[in-house]
């Protein structure tokens, strides 16, 4: 109904800008040439009702051999009456160019960077429009659909034949010929190599000093390069560089069947892979409307949330670590091995589990199942006790947390930053609540705001803290209503999505078709893209699947929390100590699989 | 046979520096154990379990530790300031174990006609030449952080420059109240003053500022700043391997045992036991023992505080307090009529 609105306000003020608005599965999404974009950008901020003040991801999908072949998707979120809308701008690819949006959102920055980075799409008026997950010695962009595959070269090999030059694209391994640094407080490309005297960012010139602080540091949590600049311990500057973990996943989508996709998302946020499987999950099943049984429903809910009290575990474990309080993290990982059991238990794996299949589970839940749950969390409520212990009233962390790194709901939705940290400051957002999926409208839960004006990193600790306790809430609802469906189907009876029970094979020729055909061709979803999202630990997780009709996806593309929470880390470490920067780094919660997929 | 007088003179303190040295490394070598065992149960871990296991304790594992790291490479960077570097460990370890010279460990035993006093050397200036002696370990970490030509390094060398010399004032400080009352400075005596009433009673202000200043000046958690792990790598420590950095996590511990040895001495009474039963020494190690324990069981509990918070707890608030200490012990004594 609101989108109604929106639209009807768009048409009025953009009559000549509007050239097609299209509806499928729900999502609606509107082609406007780029001369408008700044100026409809600026009007969904400012002017119209409702506003949308986030802009949530900017991405683009290559179309060959279509022409204009690029289309540049921004996806416009109105917080809290949930309205979304996507943006489409179509560039050809001999003059691909859009105007750069990070005059209005600053979170526009890395999405841009991305864009360009992968699709070849230049921003104008972006203030630092490099590479951002390939080194800058990369030729081409990957995303392109004619971007050649082939032998990639290898950098790091004992083996001669590994490097030989009759490989097909077989190239000696480029080296980076410059670095994110920072001079004055400026972002800058350093080049690589020894230090010239006389340039700004050796010591010589400038009272300030340079730290690369990562890629190989114990607390950047994985391999984030920080540039740093400090006088003396305070920060003057702090540009995280990330990449360093890009495995190309949303490229290995794109030549997998869409079910032996599933795997891959799991590499992606390591600490949260349920959560990323059910995002492609209901994506794939929104565009292909299937309806998934009511026990897998649950036992998905079950499972995230389970998975959620142990991310969280980690993250108040390492947080606290960060800040010396090492105990606290050894506590908080003894009971993620509790956790961790739970999902051996139930797919054999600790951490990748890739448990959900299209329309439901991939099989049903093992016996002991509830016991397993219930136990877990009949002792977590305990064990976060013990931390408060440690911690809550604790003077030195008190001191150590508390109006460090503070930022507004103004700053949280420039950035697209979403999760515990944006409701930390005070804006009550949970898809969960917001845009309930796998049935959670159906439980009983609050969710935990922040009181003060601004959020900092007690705020977002006393956040996780109580999200864990709401999720031992679902969980416990949960388990009652998984006693009810027991012997139920976990998964879709929709043939041309999961496949027959064994059983059915040896007596039922129509059965045994659409097995050889799952385990052959795969599913097939009709044209078109499907945008789904969870609430995952850190944030909005979201995965927008493009069709072609093919087997394979065409495009997938996540939308990953840790992404947009990175991007705020210089606005917020800004002033504060490189002994605050490891705190703030750990209060974004950010899993560099998740930032770099 | 007998010896000439300056011959005894040259052997008799020969003989106990190589003890007290010999005695106070295999300390060392244990403290490490201890530590690992103690920090695991806090932290509801395991602990070292592999190595020489005997009962519930890894016994041997402190010689494998030695022999790991007497094995590592040895490896000096090639930008490193190579006089600092090397002399780095060294002054750290000499300066901590200097202190032990002048802290009597035993109450003198008389065999024969020769009465052996169980302490290095009894000068008259001991807590004066302690105190100096404190304020040299910085050296230390400081040329270890400025001959690494590393930042991190660099950074944790001069975090501890700023934190040791803040926090020496308020230990000095909070030791003059004691020496307010014994009216002397030479160790031997404050002990035996102490063999009623022990100083903890009069000072006991005092003997809170000394503490947290020891954990300050030893550079553990709460203060842990030169080396904090999650922030600056390992601090000064980042550029070294092998011997030299095991030399700094022996000076670590042994600064440990002197300044909880000097506690013992100055507040505690010493070798002064209740009851007379058990040599004095014995005396001595459990309380030295004691700090140990509490230093392992802060570091169980207690994140770290920030730089500048350190500094200003330091000049804000426990400066302050040992002067007001001072003079309030001043008024006492003055009041008593002493």
């Amino acid at each position: 109904m609101s989108l109604e609105t929106t639209l009807a306000q768009l048409r009025a003020r953009f009559p000549n800008a509007l050239n097609d608005v299209s509806e499928f599965r729900g999502e609606t999404r509107v082609t406007i040439p780029r001369d408008a974009l700044l100026d409809l950008a600026r009007f969904l901020r400012d002017e119209c009702a409702p506003r949308f003040p986030m802009l949530l991801d900017i991405t683009a999908l290559d179309w060959l051999p279509r022409e204009p072949r690029l289309e540049v998707l921004y996806y416009f979120l109105a917080i809290p009456s949930n309205t979304r809308l996507r943006v489409r701008v179509l560039v050809s690819s001999t003059d691909a160019n859009v105007p750069s949006l990070t005059a209005l959102w600053e979170g526009a920055n890395f999405y841009e960077r991305e864009v360009y980075d992968l699709f070849g799409i230049t921003f104008t008026n972006h203030p630092f429009l490099h590479r951002i997950l390939l080194p800058d010695s990369t030729e081409g962009h990957p995303l392109r659909k004619d971007h050649p595959l082939g032998y990639e070269p290898v950098e790091f090999t004992h083996t001669y034949a590994e490097i030989q030059p009759e490989k097909p694209n077989a190239v000696a391994p480029p080296k980076p010929k410059q670095l994110l640094g920072s001079v004055r407080g400026e972002m800058v490309a350093i080049p690589v190599g020894l230090p010239d005297p006389k340039t700004p960012w050796s010591a010589e010139d400038s009272d300030t000093l340079l730290i690369n602080m990562g890629p190989h540091h114990p607390s950047t949590h994985g391999v984030l390069r920080v540039a740093l600049e400090v006088d003396g311990e305070r920060i003057i500057n702090a540009l995280p560089d990330i990449g360093y973990l890009h495995t190309g996943i949303e490229k290995n989508a794109e030549y997998k069947t869409y079910l032996k996709a599933i795997p891959l998302f799991d590499r992606m946020d390591y600490l949260g892979t349920l959560f990323n499987n059910l995002a492609y999950v209901l994506a794939v099943e929104k565009l292909m409307e299937v309806d998934v049984p009511e026990r897998a429903q649950i036992a998905r809910v079950i499972l995230c949330e389970v998975q959620r009290i142990q991310s969280h575990l980690v993250a108040v474990g390492s947080q606290a670590m960060d800040i010396g309080a090492v105990t606290v993290m050894t506590y908080a990982f003894r009971e993620r091995e509790i956790a961790l059991d739970i999902f051996e238990m139930v797919a054999g794996a600790r951490m990748m589990m890739s448990y959900f299949r299209f329309g439901g589970l991939a099989q049903d839940l093992p016996l002991g199942f509830s016991d397993a749950v219930r136990g877990f969390i009949q002792m977590i409520p305990g064990r976060l006790k013990e931390y408060e212990d440690l911690l809550n009233k604790n003077p030195i962390w008190l001191e150590r947390t508390r109006g460090i790194a503070e930022y507004t709901k103004a700053d949280a939705l420039a950035y697209g930053v979403t999760g515990p940290m944006l409701r930390a400051t005070g804006i009550n957002w949970d898809l969960r609540k917001a845009h309930p999926y796998s049935g959670y409208e159906q439980y009983d839960f609050d969710v935990p705001v922040g009181t003060r004006a601004k959020a900092d990193v007690l705020e977002c600790y006393y956040m996780r803290m109580a999200e864990m306790r709401q999720s031992i809430r679902i969980i416990e609802q949960a388990l009652a209503k998984l006693e009810k469906t027991k012997g139920q189907p976990y998964i879709t009876s929709n043939r041309k999505i999961a496949p027959p029970p064994k059983h059915e094979l040896q007596t039922s020729m129509e059965s045994l078709i659409h097995h050889f055909k799952l385990w052959t061709e795969g599913i097939t979803p009709p044209v078109g893209y499907a945008y789904a999202a969870v609430e995952s630990p850190r944030g909005e997780l979201g995965m927008l699947v493009s069709s072609n009709g093919n087997n394979m996806p065409h495009r997938v593309r996540v939308r990953t929390p840790s992404f947009a929470n990175l991007q705020i880390l210089p606005l917020i470490s800004k002033g504060y100590y490189i002994a605050d920067l490891v705190g703030i780094i750990a209060m974004t919660d950010i899993i560099l699989g998740d930032v770099d997929r | 046979m007998t010896l000439d007088p300056w011959m005894i003179a040259i052997i008799e303190p020969l003989v106990k520096s190589l003890v007290v040295i010999i005695a106070l490394l295999t300390l060392f070598a244990y403290l490490t154990l201890m530590e690992r065992i103690v920090i695991a149960k806090i932290q509801s871990r395991i602990g070292p379990n592999r190595v020489g296991r005997v009962g519930p304790l890894a016994l041997l594992q402190p010689i494998a530790d030695a022999v790991k790291m007497i094995m590592k490479e040895d490896f000096i960077p090639a930008q490193a300031d190579k006089l600092a570097y090397i002399l780095a460990p060294a002054i750290a370890v000499g300066t901590a174990l200097l202190a032990w010279a002048v802290i009597p460990l035993n109450p003198p035993v008389t065999i024969g006609d020769y009465t052996i006093h169980f302490q290095i050397a009894d000068i008259n200036v001991a807590v004066l030449y302690l105190l100096a002696i404190g304020s040299l370990s910085v050296y230390g970490i400081v040329l270890g952080g400025w001959g690494s030509n590393n930042k991190y390094s660099l950074l944790g060398g001069l975090r501890s420059t700023a934190q040791m010399v803040s926090y020496e004032i308020s230990l000095g400080l909070s030791l003059v109240g004691v020496l307010m009352i014994s009216q002397t400075l030479s160790l031997t005596k404050i002990v035996e003053q102490q063999s009623g009433w022990w100083f903890v009673i009069f000072q006991p202000v005092a003997f809170i500022i000394y503490f947290i200043c020891m954990l300050a000046e030893t550079n553990r958690l709460p203060f842990d700043l030169p080396e904090a792990e999650t922030e600056l790598v390992a601090g000064y420590q980042t550029e070294y391997s092998s011997l030299k950095f095991a030399l700094f996590y022996m000076a670590e511990y042994i600064h440990m045992l002197t300044v909880s040895a000097i506690a013992a001495t100055m507040f505690l009474g010493g070798y002064q036991g209740p009851f007379g039963i058990l040599p004095g020494v014995h005396w001595l190690f459990i309380k030295i023992m004691f700090f140990i324990f509490l230093f392992m069981w802060i570091r169980g509990t207690l994140p770290r505080f920030r730089y500048d918070q350190l500094m200003r707890f330091g000049w804000k608030f426990l400066l302050p307090l040992s002067l007001a200490n001072v003079f309030v012990t001043a008024v006492v004594l003055v009041w008593l009529g002493k």
